[in-house]
């Protein structure tokens, strides 16, 4: 992962103090890009292949989508906490972490798209 | 003029939290759009910042609201077994099926993008604070951020008014 120096503009601004690090906003970004993307791929899956369903329902009454929407949030919870440790306190990439963040959403988006789904098989 | 406990709880997971985070997202979107330097005093700033930091984190919390009472209170009246369910009127008419086997199908899935994505706006808004003034490029992405959480509530809320209308829960 490169380093860069922040983009930040100092001058016309309020009474700031020290500046915030960009490591834990980049953590967020990409952290909420897996989320999303996460849940996409395990709505591919429910979708692909209908054997994983008992698996996903963890409340009868809601069916498949109730194991998505929990294990979806844990999972982004869980990615975003790990990226937070590891990168709370460095300077990332600015343009590594938009363009990451940006494909994560899009798979995410995709793969929630039923049509999507049927041009992959399901 | 009543309403079942049913109707009560599917007007609130729609029509009051669901319609709250959509019309809320002009006024989010406005704060953060207009948070640059050239366009506020340094007071004015810090009142923005507050005030952003506070609406962000509102319009997150009502986006979880809204997806939770969602998937786990209206849709299994909405799935239900048997023949008068909404799911099984949709499914017996061929002219109505597509609102569940492309409407539904897509409005349960993409809803739960918007209050990840709105919780990642509002942590770093809060992150931040008036410190996020510094950073314009930022501030862009998080609108970015902002529109996608926007754009996958209003889908859900889009199919979810027009499945009500073709096959309301009672």
């Amino acid at each position: 992962m490169s380093v860069s120096t922040s983009t930040a503009v100092g001058s016309a601004s309020p009474a700031v103090e020290q500046d915030r690090a960009f490591g834990f906003a980049a953590a967020t970004l990409i952290g909420g890009g897996l989320g999303v993307a996460f849940f996409g791929v395990l709505t591919l899956i429910s979708e692909l292949w209908v054997t994983t369903q008992p698996g996903l329902t963890l409340s009868k009454d809601v069916g498949p989508l109730s194991g998505k929407a929990i294990f979806g949030v844990t999972g982004w919870l869980v990615a975003w906490a790990v990226l937070a440790l590891i990168l709370r306190n460095r300077n990332v990439s600015e343009n590594f972490t938009y363009w990451t963040t940006g494909i994560l959403v899009a798979i995410g988006f995709l793969l929630t798209f039923p049509p999507v789904w049927k041009l992959l098989g399901a | 003029m009543s309403l079942t406990d049913r109707e009560t709880l599917a007007a609130l997971h729609g029509m009051i939290f669901g319609a709250l985070f959509l019309l809320a997202f002009a006024g989010g979107f406005a704060g953060l759009y207009s948070l640059r330097p050239a366009l506020l005093t340094p007071q004015g700033i810090v009142e923005r910042s507050r005030r952003l930091m506070a609406g962000t984190w509102a319009m997150a919390l009502v986006a979880w609201a809204t997806v939770i009472t969602g998937t786990f209170i209206v849709y299994p009246w909405y799935r239900a077994k048997g023949p008068t369910s909404a799911k099984s009127i949709l499914l017996s008419n061929v002219n109505t099926a597509d609102w569940h086997n492309f409407g539904m199908e897509w409005k349960e899935h993409i809803a739960w993008i918007a209050p990840i994505l709105a919780t990642v706006v509002a942590v770093i808004v809060a992150y931040y604070g008036v410190r996020l003034v510094k950073h314009p490029r930022l501030r862009i992405v998080l609108l970015i951020v902002f529109t996608l959480a926007f754009a996958s509530a209003a889908v859900a809320g889009l199919f979810g008014a027009f499945i009500t209308k073709a096959a309301p829960i009672h």
